[in-house]
């Protein structure tokens, strides 16, 4: 059983309510860890030093006076599609630079209401599609962090901030969170309003929060909806269903890891078994490739023709391609959809959580953001899903499970995520994370 | 009149990707000329394929509807 690592959300959250550590000091602490990781990590698109210390002595004041709010001082990263007032939302996009938010997106606005410090906006791909972001995997500088909440995920895992926003569309909460050795949590379609969110395609888009441990994405969930930090996860051996069509697409080590894991699972107490889809796995990601295209043209088609010299080739092309579904076949995709989605629904009643792996391999190198295959299929479903790290590849790179509960179950996934993460190893410092 | 041009007869494209990859190609030369076309070729070729494989999922006419409705664009901002 792994214990709670020292720069976690919960243990900041009661420290701070203790009055053991002062907001100002949790947000000296990450400024600094931030200046020294930050030239070779590239975690951020911008920081907002004095603000953000100006805020903290204000909380400490705060605090001081008696008022401790539920995120008294946390310091988060936003990804840099969600507006920030005052901070600039570049979406990784030249044309944007200079373009400062007027309003809080609702869900920072929650989070300051919460006592939390943003400390800044995190690298994104461009628009949150699959060109590449300037950030590096703290793992290996060859590699890809992932996409398209790189920066959040890079940050998360090099413990600049205990907590990250994200955003996902196709896999880009659980990927970057997988390739870096955090914790990507995307609970259901619509948990949060994505009001003041860049879009990339509407009926896909999903906030997601990454963190150290699953605790940690339980507790921001929970002061998110709830306004309150004062909740207990209840940890009971789940029932999973394993699932064999993403094995037989996974490289060995993951297979092989994954398989492994099962079994532990089993021996603390859990029921695993093997099981199959009930629908094609190739259609699910044909329906949700043609959706999320076409969404994509629909937002950025516009932007395309006045400022084609500045878009991503990948996502230039996904918005060209779009244009040219035919609007009977989009409409056909959002019927079958629906029909899956009821499949998958009735499926998942049969367990606590589906268990596969977040990715079919360790992290691919810098020219792509990884394959979102795995987790794509979850967000065109609508379903929560959550990325634990799990181990480490041969050569040194992080692996990764996935749970997957029924639309609406965020909560039940995350008690039995909680269980998983008990018996699963604690991965070390990355190793472009630790101070040399 | 009877025509057959690629994959399509009578100007109704059969299900397979060919005939999508024509089509998909057609409409990509006329948008985006034959150049920028070529370039979109391996795009072309995945989206031909997914809509080939959407292509071959059937429903009655009286099936549900595709949820046209979602979330209001101002929740969704």
């Amino acid at each position: 059983m792994s214990e709670r690592p020292a720069f976690s959300l919960c243990g900041l959250v009661s420290q701070v309510k203790e009055r053991r550590l002062h907001a100002s000091e949790l947000v000296a602490a990450c400024l600094e860890r931030i200046e020294r990781l930050e030239p070779r990590l590239r975690a951020w698109a911008f920081l907002d030093r004095h603000g953000s210390q100006r805020e903290a002595e204000q909380l400490d004041r705060l605090a001081a006076a008696g008022t401790v709010l539920p995120l008294h001082g946390i310091p988060v990263g936003v990804k840099d599609i969600i507006d920030v007032a005052g901070m600039p939302t570049v979406a990784g996009f030249e044309p944007y630079r200079g373009r400062v938010a007027s309003a809080d997106a609702p869900i920072v606005a929650r989070l300051r209401a919460l006592g939390a410090v943003i400390l800044g906006k995190t690298h994104t791909t461009q628009f949150a599609f699959a060109d590449p972001a300037p950030s590096v995997n703290p793992w290996h500088a060859g590699r890809t962090p992932g996409g398209s909440s790189a920066g959040s995920g890079v940050a998360v895992a090099a413990r600049m901030v205990p907590v990250a926003l994200g955003t996902q569309t196709a896999g880009s909460v659980l990927r970057p969170a997988a390739y870096c050795g955090a914790v990507g949590f995307k609970p259901s379609y619509g948990w949060f309003s994505t009001a003041g969110v860049v879009p990339l395609a509407w009926s896909l888009d999903h906030l997601g929060l990454l963190t150290c441990t699953v605790e940690d994405a339980a507790l921001s969930y929970v002061a998110l909806l709830e306004h309150r930090v004062d909740f207990a996860l209840q940890l009971r051996p789940p029932r999973l269903v394993l699932l064999a069509e993403f094995l037989d697409r996974s490289e060995a080590v993951v297979r092989e890891h994954v398989l492994g894991l099962a079994q532990r699972f089993r021996e603390a107490g859990a029921v695993v078994e093997e099981r199959r889809l009930p629908v094609d796995l190739d259609l699910l990601l044909a329906v949700h490739h043609v959706l999320m295209t076409s969404e994509l043209a629909a937002a950025h088609h516009r932007n395309l023709r006045r400022y084609a010299g500045y878009y991503g080739p990948r996502l230039r092309a996904a918005v060209e391609m779009g244009q040219l579904v035919p609007a009977a076949l989009e409409l056909h995709a959002r019927r079958i959809r629906a029909r899956l989605t009821r499949v998958i629904d009735e499926f998942l009643r049969q367990a606590d959580a589906a268990l596969l792996p977040t990715v079919p391999a360790p992290a691919p190198g810098r020219e792509t953001t990884g394959d979102r295959s795995f987790q794509a299929v979850w967000t065109l479903c609508r379903t929560p899903s959550i990325s634990l790290p799990s181990g480490l590849s041969p050569d040194g790179l992080p692996l990764a499970i996935q749970l997957v509960a029924r639309q609406e179950h965020d909560r039940a996934l995350l008690q039995v995520a909680a269980w998983c993460e008990r018996v699963l190893p604690r991965l070390p410092e990355p190793p472009f994370a630790t101070d040399r | 009149m009877a025509s057959k041009v690629g994959g399509m007869r009578d100007g109704t494209p059969d299900d397979g990707p060919e005939s999508w990859r024509v089509v998909l190609g057609a409409a990509a030369v006329s948008l985006f000329g034959a150049e920028r076309a070529a370039s979109l070729e391996g795009e072309i070729a995945r989206m031909a394929e997914a809509l080939a494989r959407l292509a071959g999922e059937e429903f009655d006419l009286r099936d549900p509807a595709p949820d046209l409705r979602g979330l209001s664009g101002e929740e969704l901002g």
